[in-house]
């Protein structure tokens, strides 16, 4: 292919799309819009997986040592717990701090709290998890330390992220490949209506002789095209409203943790870009080989 | 130059077209087909320009068989011969654009393409109009356009299919005047056409066609027999 055939062929792709101006714009729009959407889902699935992670790495698990614990039994249980994996740090609660406290929150019923005149609480330990779903391993071992009587931790509430966290990462994969999935769809349909357009023009280009490989060629190229100017659209988009949700979320809602912020748009630009030209490809060469096919077949 | 030997069309298995029909056109010949239509007469065009195949029987273009040709031989074939047709089939583009399409497919330099262009363009009257879009065109000026496409080529063989069906007596004569001038530079020219007046005037061979048969083969014939 010399650069002269490469020249013709830029030079119909761009003839092509000037003269189905309205077909092309649909085209470009219809693969943008599908990008935008995938995007903003993709977006959306990250934040709520931070905010799940996020849940889950502020869980605690508190150990209720035996009333009559020594200073040295303490010190023994504090060394096991540090040998116990999966877990991110561990506080200490004297039973004096935690009868304080108990009494602190209870002031305006004084009188409640005045009928107890011993301290009924127990030294504990306030852990910290690395994650949560060793928890049911991690409890069994901490039952086994001496010195330990009691350990309480959202089980329910553990339970219930744990399984949220399974269906959203499954759930979140399948519709992310659902979107895909669809705007490929989508995009086939709209790049076959405008190629179908054309019917006319590819009978004509065949009667004065040009080769099938040719007009599959010019064809592509035409999609390549539109699925370039498609990506660029929606990154451009995509950035844009990034940029301002990103800006005006931490200036009106600081207290919501956006996730996302941390994501490298430009990996998400770029994915996006290659989704748009291989969907504009491959879309075109599928049309063009079944315009092409029904022709021949007449 | 160009064979047919017993090639037999039948379209969606029940309409036959052409039947076992039988036909040798020599170089540099002039060619009207008539008849009636549904005569095959365009079926006959599209078969020689292998743009459908036979059910049987062999067409062979300077004694190579057309049937057994890939793609790129498909593709070769055409440009070696002309065709227009009826309905112009331009494509939406300037008179210029159309001519240098067949050429850029060759992939001609832009410097053959233009003296290319200025020989046909001159050769159907056409000079002026380069710059126009068939719709801004008569339709004897779009057949005119249609017709320096075709020749652009330099083919061997044009093959018209109804060519004045749309034009007015003059423009369908100035037309069939092209042709005559392209035939006599060394072009075989075949043309179907149901254009009585045409026919009548030119006295060239004449084979007339019924039911996808030839009834008459007719050296300076005329479209009705005497």
């Amino acid at each position: 292919m010399n650069f002269r055939i490469i020249k013709f062929f830029i030079e119909e792709s761009i003839i092509s799309i000037k003269q189905n101006l309205l077909m092309s714009l649909v085209s470009i729009m219809t693969v943008s819009v599908s990008l935008i959407v995938l995007a903003a889902f993709t977006l959306l699935f990250i934040n709520i997986n931070g905010t799940i992670k996020n849940v889950s790495n502020n869980l605690t698990l508190t150990v209720y040592l035996d009333k009559n614990i020594t200073t040295t039994g303490i010190s023994k249980v504090q060394d096991q717990l540090m040998l116990v994996k999966g877990l991110n740090g561990m506080t200490f609660m004297p039973k004096e701090e935690a009868w304080r406290n108990l009494k602190e929150k209870f002031k305006y019923q004084s009188d409640v709290v005045g009928l107890i005149t011993n301290n009924p609480l127990p030294d504990s330990f306030t852990l910290k998890l690395a994650s949560i779903s060793d928890v049911d391993k991690m409890v069994k071992e901490l039952n086994l330390i001496e010195g330990i009587t009691d350990i309480r931790y959202g089980k329910g509430v553990v339970s219930r992220i744990r399984r949220f966290v399974q269906i959203f990462n499954y759930g979140g994969l399948a519709i992310v490949g659902f979107l895909l999935l669809a705007t490929f769809l989508i995009i086939i349909n709209t790049i076959n209506l405008t190629i179908l357009a054309k019917r006319k023009e590819v009978e004509i280009m065949k009667l004065v002789g040009a080769t099938n490989n040719y007009i599959k060629w010019s064809f592509m190229l035409e999609g390549f095209i539109i699925g370039f100017f498609g990506s660029i659209i929606a990154i451009i988009f995509v950035n844009s409203v990034f940029k301002i949700v990103t800006i005006n979320m931490q200036t009106y809602f600081p207290f919501i943790g956006l996730y996302s912020k941390n994501v490298n748009m430009l990996a998400l630009s770029s994915l996006l870009l290659v989704i748009g030209l291989f969907i504009g490809i491959l879309g075109s060469s599928i049309s063009i080989h079944v315009l092409l096919k029904s022709i021949i077949k007449k | 130059m160009i064979r047919l030997r017993n090639v037999t069309k039948i379209y969606n298995k029940t309409y036959t077209a052409i039947h076992r029909l039988n036909l040798h056109i020599s170089k540099d010949e002039f060619v009207f087909l008539v008849g009636p239509t549904g005569a095959g007469k365009t079926t006959l065009i599209k078969l020689i320009l292998r743009d459908i195949l036979p059910d049987s029987g062999n067409i062979y273009i300077d004694k190579v068989k057309t049937r057994e040709f890939n793609e790129k031989q498909v593709s070769k074939l055409r440009k070696n011969i002309g065709v227009i047709f009826q309905d112009f089939k331009l494509l939406n583009r300037t008179v210029y654009e159309n001519l240098a399409f067949v050429q850029k497919i060759q992939g001609e330099k832009k410097k053959t393409i233009k003296e290319n262009i200025d020989r046909v363009i001159s050769l159907v009257g056409l000079e002026n109009k380069l710059g126009f879009y068939p719709y801004q065109l008569s339709g004897g000026e779009r057949q005119k356009a249609s017709l320096a496409r075709a020749i652009i080529n330099s083919p061997h063989i044009l093959l018209a299919d109804e060519p004045t069906g749309n034009l007015d007596p003059d423009a369908s004569w100035e037309i069939i005047q092209i042709m005559s001038k392209i035939n006599m530079a060394n072009t075989t020219v075949v043309v179907a056409t149901h254009d009585k007046t045409v026919v009548d005037l030119m006295r060239k061979r004449v084979v007339a066609m019924h039911g996808g048969v030839i009834l008459r083969d007719q050296q300076l014939g005329s479209y009705h027999e005497f």
